[in-house]
């Protein structure tokens, strides 16, 4: 029957979905980048006895050797033990704050699409936060509360939550005329009800994507905050406080810097692929025009928000 | 002689042949013919259809010959597939609103096929434009012309894609599913303006349908598809008389005729009432200035407890904004409507959640009405749980597998997902969720005008069975007589917003009072070629 014949496609799209992630190169390759990255800063430390904050005078600014495999910082600390510190920092930030944004974005979204006045009310202060650069409105925060992860969470989390709000608010309105919307409005349904079996499953395919993207951009705000010494405070290791220090020594240790920035390229790259790789997952359709690139996109992560409005 | 189009063993696969879309088709259009392609949804019949243009779908693997005034399509050449487009086959598109481009006028936009045919001069065009807008009977073609596509209704769109069809004067229009998109009295002069092409420009037409009241009006001769294949080839007197295969016959009997609905004893006392309208309006609000729209305008009816009240109207004429109106997803702003005696106007909150607890609702796209991360077993359960309308599990579970038993899905599709089945038993689930709380009313907006017939005529066949057995009383939405007279006791039809007509359903159908009725029951093209010639004949000896 004819019925055989959509049963046959439909399950070929579901059923498959692990499949079908399997069968995207972007996505594996970007997931075992960031799974290899947690796995070194959560367990070589410890089996390899470093110790990222020792310091040892006599050994400052060596080159890379057999002892200290990628050489040695201005205070003669272990270099690859303070990025991989440096990496589990940085990780664990930009979880939290992905995770955090993202609790606090679909939330306030999905409220915003249920009431034209909180919605007024809540749009508008995502615009007023949207307008300030991220870097600047991070930068501010953390010079007013001082430099604390605790404070540089809060700050980013501050940034980040407009946009996903925008997002999660778009679509949830589009899905609120949707037609099992209107069934389960119909039927009875509490907002809540709605929001939590309707709503919320269906928002999640766009969100999964925003925040692979918004984990790589924390992390190079991280960076970037870190260096102009708003970040992480010293001596506690982050790639920022690395590169910081690798700048004071450019010319004698040009390799500090080097292997910093080759750690923050290398996880933005795996975050960046698994971001395209779910997006080609979520919605197939996508994957045929490939477009904003990952060079596009890549280089847009360093730029300034300011031009990019609500991305 | 030679023939227009020929299309020999012509195949279409896709995926490196795992999906067999058409298989081994031939068929032949002769001058001046109108062949019709019949077929449910994915039978293949547009494929074939769109292969003539050498139009296809991404990933086709094609084999075959198609000729097309003597030359091959598939093998032409870019150059020669242009100038075979338009001038040789031309395409009528389903949907005229997605057919037309809305930022140019239709004065352009019929010019742009001359000119790609090498009529340069734009006064020449422009002329050949409007000739062509009045002989599509387009009123005041001069002006018109500068029309944009908003500004016309859909038939007149509808003619307008045929206008372009017909520009270059081609040997064969391919005309796919064109008047699925409009109502039934637009419909009816469609079908005499494609006749009239046929008729005064010797086109053949090639008219791809699923509607066999279209074929019966239409067409000399009728090729029937099943699964890619073509089962049946016949005259199409021959066809709707002694039809040959099986499927033809199972196709036919499906089709819900207009006149023939068996009588409904009509027990229903009026004594109790489950909903009444009351010189209902329903105005939708403007916005920033603009008038408001009034969608209905003091429309007064009853639903007794066990009766099935159905609502014909066209599209527009405020039928489902009257079904949304009973569960409050439209608001009612003027008269009154009491479901189970309480005022609609006035009902929030709880009491609101207690009465749509009562009333159970069916939608018109089963695909859409779903959320597709919720299984079968949850969609169903969904109204019970919402209500907490019972306690234990292992009762939630025993009473979803029993209404999965009363629209008679198996058992095993509990764990399925909506989106993984047809359509056909997407609208049984859509059945079982409104029925899940054993409600004492159903409203049903068109919930078989996604279907094929063949699965329509099952679905009806369902719910009148459970009708029957549970004694809800509905509100049955639809804009096809037919189904409507098949189901309903009781028939309102409605126009523009207005009530014009309620009674009885045989009363309505067979001695209609209002003049539109009688026009709306007049335009249904009846699945019998012979009638249907009959009632043309009717039809011009008036006018």
């Amino acid at each position: 029957m004819a019925m055989t014949g959509t049963n046959d496609t439909i399950r070929s799209t579901r059923g498959g979905a692990l499949s079908r992630a399997l069968h995207n190169p972007p996505l594996i390759f970007g997931f075992t980048i960031i799974a290899g990255m947690a796995f070194a800063a959560a367990a070589l430390p410890h089996l390899l006895g470093l110790d990222p904050l020792a310091v040892d005078p006599l050994h400052r600014l060596k080159a890379p050797s057999a002892t200290h495999l990628l050489g040695t910082d201005n205070f003669g600390r272990d270099l690859a033990a303070r990025i991989l510190a440096g990496a589990s920092t940085s990780l664990r930030l930009a979880a939290s704050v992905t995770i955090l944004a993202a609790a606090i974005g679909v939330a306030v979204g999905i409220l915003a699409s249920f009431s034209r006045l909180l919605d007024h009310v809540l749009m508008r202060i995502c615009d007023g936060l949207m307008a300030i650069p991220a870097m600047l409105l991070a930068l501010a925060l953390t010079a007013t509360f001082g430099p604390k992860f605790s404070n540089l969470l809060i700050a980013l989390v501050i940034v980040f939550v407009p946009g996903i709000a925008r997002l999660v608010r778009a679509r949830a309105l589009a899905l609120r005329t949707e037609t099992f919307v209107e069934a389960a409005v119909a039927m009875g349904a509490s907002n809540l009800h709605i929001m939590a079996r309707h709503i919320f499953p269906n928002v999640l395919s766009v969100l999964a994507v925003q925040v692979t993207f918004i984990f790589a951009e924390t992390i190079v705000i991280e960076a970037a905050l870190s260096f102009l010494g708003a970040g992480v405070p010293p001596p506690a290791p982050s790639w920022g406080n690395i590169l910081y220090d690798g700048k004071a020594a450019i010319t004698k240790a040009p390799y500090m810097v080097f292997f910093a920035s080759t750690a923050i390229v290398i996880t933005v790259i795996g975050l960046t692929m698994v971001g395209d790789g779910l997006r080609d997952l979520v919605d197939p359709r996508m994957g045929v025009r490939s477009e904003p690139g990952m060079a596009k996109r890549l280089f847009r992560l360093v730029l300034p928000r300011t031009s990019e409005g609500e991305r | 002689m030679n023939m227009p189009l020929k299309i020999e063993n012509l195949k279409i696969s896709f995926g490196r042949g795992a999906v067999e879309a058409v298989r081994d088709v031939s068929l032949e259009l002769r001058p001046g013919e109108i062949l019709a392609l019949v077929g449910e949804s994915g039978s293949g019949k547009s494929l074939t259809a769109r292969s003539v243009l050498k139009m296809f779908p991404e990933g086709a693997v094609v084999d075959g010959r198609i000729s097309l005034t003597g030359d091959n399509v598939l093998e032409a050449s870019p150059n020669d597939l242009e100038r075979l487009r338009g001038e040789a086959a031309a395409m009528v598109f389903q949907e005229p609103s997605t057919a037309l481009n809305p930022v140019f006028t239709i004065g352009w936009q019929i010019g742009e096929g001359l000119k790609a045919h090498g009529m340069r001069d734009p006064r020449e065009r422009r002329a050949r434009a409007v000739e062509l807008l009045r002989d599509v009977d387009i009123p005041d073609p001069e002006t018109r012309v500068d029309c944009y596509p908003h500004q016309l209704s859909g038939g007149q769109k509808q003619r307008v894609v045929i206008a372009m069809a017909l520009a270059l004067r081609p040997a064969v229009i391919i005309a796919d599913e064109p008047t699925t998109a409009l109502d039934v009295t637009v419909q009816a002069g469609i079908l005499d303006l494609l006749r009239r092409c046929r008729d005064e420009l010797g086109s053949s037409i090639l008219i791809i349908t699923h509607n066999l009241g279209v074929v019966a009006d239409l067409a000399d001769r009728v090729a029937v598809m099943y699964q890619g294949r073509i089962v049946e080839e016949a005259s199409s007197t021959a066809l709707f008389s002694s039809p040959k295969a099986d499927y033809t016959r199972r196709l036919l009997a499906a089709v819900p005729r207009l006149g023939q609905g068996t009588a409904k004893d009509d027990n229903t006392s009026r004594e109790r009432l489950v909903l009444v309208a009351d010189q209902l309006e329903i105005t939708y609000p403007s916005r920033f200035g603009r008038t408001p729209v009034p969608a209905v305008k003091s429309v007064s009816f009853d639903i007794a407890a066990g009766e099935v009240l159905g609502l014909v109207g066209e599209s527009g004429s405020g039928k489902s904004t009257i079904g949304r109106a009973v569960v409050g997803l439209s608001p009612v702003t003027g008269g009154a409507m009491r479901l189970f005696g309480a005022d609609l106007r006035h009902v929030k909150g709880e009491s609101l959640r207690q009465l749509r607890r009562r009333v159970g609702f069916v939608f018109q796209d089963p695909a859409s009405s779903f959320n597709r991360f919720m299984t079968v077993f949850d969609c169903i359960g969904e109204p019970l749980r919402v209500h907490r309308a019972l306690s234990s599990s292992s009762e939630f579970r025993s009473r979803v597998l029993e209404l999965l038993d009363q629209v008679q899905l198996p058992r095993e599709m509990a764990t399925r997902y909506p989106g993984e089945l047809s359509g056909g038993q997407r609208q049984r689930v859509g059945l079982a969720r409104a029925l899940a709380l054993n409600p004492e009313f159903i409203v049903a907006d068109e919930p078989t005008s996604a279907l094929d017939v063949s699965i329509q005529a099952k679905v009806l066949e369902l719910f009148r069975a459970l009708q029957k057995e549970l004694g809800f009383a509905a509100l049955f939405i639809s804009h096809d007589l037919a189904v409507v007279e098949e189901i309903a006791h009781r028939v309102g039809v409605l126009r523009h917003g207005q009530l014009l007509e309620l009674g009885s359903a045989r009363q309505v159908m067979s001695s209609p009072s209002d003049d539109y009725t009688r026009l709306l029951i007049n335009s249904v093209p009846v699945p019998d070629p012979l009638a249907q010639a009959k009632k043309r004949m009717l039809a011009g000896s008036i006018s």
